[in-house]
Parts: structure tokens; C-alpha cells; sequence
């Protein structure tokens, strides 16, 4: 109990911060935004092959969306010791943990949300009406694998000084089964129909990746936190 | 029928730290009783702020032990946490949260300290002067505001042991009285601690020892000799 309350007043806090600075909000946005443009441009004139890619760059972007917010919520608690004090009261590695990875969690989740009519707009892709809640929840379970492993290494590399290049570097090929699935699940809730059960697969792959990582990373996070 | 005595408040047996490849502190030993007030001496880069960390769990000694309350750090840590706390130089406050904010959050994340009445958050915020600034976002303040925030931090909290690291940079002389103040009234509630700072003149505040940190050895001090082995 005492966990929670824990984890809820960092994530509270982290929303504050975010709300107060909005220094990851235009980053994220503005970056999501470029990468759509700049592979919309790369990807030519085939409209079958931008409507196909949509799914892909939907989620590339939404990846690196994912490793910005994740390295600004370390950086803003680096600035003052206040990490350092956060971490001197006599609270759970897993519950500050829990609570970055909660508060950058919601916000891939709308990120995502709001990214993925964009994404579809421009790059001329539709999806049927009855698959939209796959969409959301991929979004969804595709935001919690992104957060998961993206909160455990931006506090692994907070401290250090090439902290901006070894993040992505770390962090994305531990991602890639939930990109894959990600990826998939997006691809399968677009062509609708039949494809909606191997939707539901991936969704249920997405969402046992998940879970491992969650469990693995709450677990060892005082390794990555502590001297 | 006799009774354990009570665990050393610090304990620190042949304690070394290396930093990269130097050793900061080097076979350091010492003991400091519950309810003792400690001043650590020593110039800039000597390791006061390394020995302070350490003892505050967020660095693990390269080799040798070292207690705080009889709890074994680091595999204890979070059992000393819950009886320590640290006064670092720049206060150590959410620059994006606001006093109240940073204090109502220092309280939730402490277990037992949940039924902290508001009144005791406004009566911190009132003894370091910070009422009409609570509400105001902590990257506003000055260095001195900041420096007060944190000790306002440890008054509310209260732990058994208070490591002090330069506690009066940054204030000017009422917050320098404040800080004696605090420290005097934490002493006489039987509080320990452990305080590195390069004033030289808060003799007045009657230390129980005054220690100096040179070369990563730590030794008593004498002002009439200098240091002592």
C-alpha cells in the first residue's frame, strides 16, 4: 500500500513538472510531427505503399517520441540533487520506478492517440470503424512495453554524460519484440475482417512482453538507481 | 539483567572509497553516539561530501564496513534511510514544484510520516520563513530559499540522524542563526549530527568533536595545534 501511494505521488509529481514546463510536450510533438513528414516525403508518391507503411512509421515515431519523454523525466530530477533526495527517502526502488514509468506511460498512451489519425491522414491509410478499439488498445499495451524498458534505461544512463546517445542506442533493440507486435497489431486492425484474431495474437504477445519486462525491470531498477 | 547498549549512530570500520582510480577516503574508522553533534573539517576536495554520501546510502564503501544505527550499508540501506536524513548544498528540491508540493511529496514518500498533520507542513514552512513563498515554484528562489526549503524538509521529517553537508552556504545571517537554531533544537531532541561545513566560527554551537578530513584520513581536531592523529 504504502508502495502505491509512493508510486502515484512520483507520477503525480512528474505530471506537475510536465504540465508546469511542457518541455516534453513540444519536443515529442514537434518530433513525432517531423518524422511523419520526412517519411511521408521518403516514402514517394505510391499510395498503397504510404498506406502500408503507415503502421511502421506510426510506431518508429512514437519510439523515438518514447525516448525523449523518458530522458527529460530523468533530466528535469537531475537538476537541484533532487534526484538524489528522492532517492534518499525510505521509499521502494520499484514504487519510483513504477511511478516514472506511470506517468510516462499516459503520456505515450496519448501521444499515440492523438498521433494515430494523424498518421493515417497523411499517409492516406483508414481503418474500419469496429477495429478502432484494437488500435486504442495497441496504443495502449504498445505505450506500456515502450515506457517500461525506455524509464529503465533513461535511469540507467541519467547520470552519464553521453547519457543522449547510449539511451536510444540501449533501449532499441530491447524493444524490438514490442515494436513487432506493435507494428502487427496495427497493421492486422487496419485490413479489418478476419485479421482482427491475428490482431487479438499480437495484442496478446504485446501484452506478455509486457509483462516480463515490467516484472524484470521493477525488479533490478535498485541496481540501476543505486552505487 | 543488563541490556544491549544502543547501536552507534555511525559506525565506520577501515572504511576506503575510491573515485575512478583515487581513493578518497582511505581506512577510515569511526564512531559517533546517538545524540552527538559532529562538525567534519577539510578543504575542498578532501571527501566530506564523499563520507556524507556515503553514509546517506547513495555511495557503497570500496571496501570495510559501515553502520548507521547498527543497519549495514549498503545491504541495509533502506532501513537506514528511515533514520537518516541529508541536508545537501543545493537543498535538493523539484526546481518544478512549488515548497508545499515538495514537502507534501517528501512526506508520502516516507512511510509513517503519512499522518503528518498540514499544520506540521505550514509550521516547517513558517520556521524557515518560507510562508509567502510556499506556493511559489522552487526555481524562483534564490540559493538562501532553496538551502531553507531543505532544512524546512528535515524539520518536518524529523529522522535520527542529520547529515549536513555545507548547511550554511548560500544563507545570509538570519539564515545562518535559523540553521544554528535548528541544529541546537535537533541536538536537544536527542538528534545526531554529522555536519561538514568550513565555518569556522559556530563554536558557539557547542560540538561534541570537530573532526578533519585530509588526504582521505580523517583525524580529530584541535585548534590550538591544528589537526591531531
Amino acid at each position: 500500500m504504502n508502495d502505491l501511494i509512493a508510486a502515484l505521488a512520483v507520477a503525480r509529481k512528474d505530471f506537475l513538472q510536465e504540465l508546469r514546463s511542457r518541455a516534453t510536450t513540444v519536443a515529442t510533438l514537434f518530433f513525432s510531427g517531423i518524422t511523419l513528414v520526412m517519411m511521408a516525403f521518403g516514402l514517394g508518391r505510391d499510395p498503397d505503399l504510404m498506406a502500408s507503411a503507415a503502421p511502421g512509421v506510426l510506431w518508429v515515431a512514437l519510439a523515438f517520441a518514447g525516448v525523449i519523454s523518458s530522458a527529460q523525466s530523468f533530466q528535469a530530477d537531475l537538476e537541484e540533487g533532487a534526484l538524489e533526495q528522492l532517492l534518499l527517502l525510505p521509499v521502494s526502488r520499484a514504487a519510483v520506478y513504477l511511478g516514472k514509468l506511470l506517468a510516462s506511460w499516459l503520456y505515450l498512451s496519448v501521444l499515440g492517440i492523438i498521433m494515430l489519425p494523424v498518421a493515417f491522414a497523411l499517409y492516406g491509410a483508414s481503418a474500419p470503424a469496429e477495429t478502432w478499439w484494437v488500435l486504442v488498445l495497441t496504443v495502449i499495451l504498445g505505450g506500456l512495453g515502450f515506457a517500461v524498458i525506455a524509464t529503465f534505461y533513461a535511469g540507467l544512463t541519467a547520470n552519464l554524460q553521453a547519457r543522449e546517445a547510449l539511451l536510444p542506442v540501449l533501449m532499441f533493440p530491447v524493444i524490438v519484440p514490442v515494436m513487432l507486435g506493435a507494428v502487427r497489431a496495427t497493421e492486422s486492425a487496419l485490413l479489418g475482417g478476419a485479421d482482427i484474431g491475428l490482431a487479438a495474437s499480437w495484442l496478446q504477445l504485446l501484452a506478455g512482453f509486457d509483462l516480463v519486462y515490467l516484472v524484470v525491470c521493477s525488479s533490478i531498477f535498485h541496481f540501476v538507481v543505486d552505487d | 539483567m543488563s541490556s544491549a547498549p544502543p547501536p552507534l549512530a555511525i559506525e565506520l570500520r577501515d572504511v576506503t572509497r575510491r573515485m575512478g582510480r583515487d581513493f578518497v577516503l582511505r581506512g577510515m574508522n569511526l564512531e559517533i553516539a546517538p545524540g552527538k553533534l559532529v562538525v567534519l573539517r577539510g578543504a575542498n576536495g578532501t571527501g566530506k561530501t564523499t563520507l556524507l554520501r556515503l553514509l546517506a546510502t547513495r555511495l557503497r564503501p570500496t571496501s570495510g564496513q559501515a553502520f548507521v544505527f547498527g543497519h549495514e550499508l549498503p545491504r541495509a540501506g533502506g532501513a537506514a534511510r528511515a533514520r537518516l536524513g541529508l541536508l545537501n548544498v543545493t537543498g535538493g528540491s523539484f526546481p518544478m514544484l512549488d515548497a508545499r508540493e515538495n514537502l507534501e511529496l517528501a512526506i508520502k514518500l516516507t512511510p509513517g510520516a503519512g499522518g503528518a498533520a498540514a499544520g506540521a507542513l505550514d509550521a516547517a514552512l513558517a520556521a524557515v520563513g518560507l510562508t509567502a513563498a510556499a506556493n511559489k515554484l522552487v526555481r524562483t528562489y534564490s540559493s538562501g530559499m532553496k538551502k531553507r526549503l531543505g532544512l524546512a524538509r528535515l524539520l518536518l521529517l524529523d529522522p535520527e540522524l542529520w547529515l549536513l553537508d555545507e548547511p550554511y552556504a548560500a544563507l545570509d545571517d538570519a539564515g545562518k542563526s535559523l540553521m544554528d537554531e535548528c541544529v541546537s533544537g535537533a541536538k536537544a531532541r536527542g538528534r545526531t549530527v554529522f555536519m561538514a561545513s568550513h565555518e569556522s566560527d559556530r563554536d558557539h554551537l557547542g560540538p561534541d568533536a570537530v573532526l578533519e578530513l585530509s588526504a582521505g584520513v580523517l583525524r580529530l581536531y584541535d585548534p590550538l595545534l591544528g589537526s591531531a592523529p
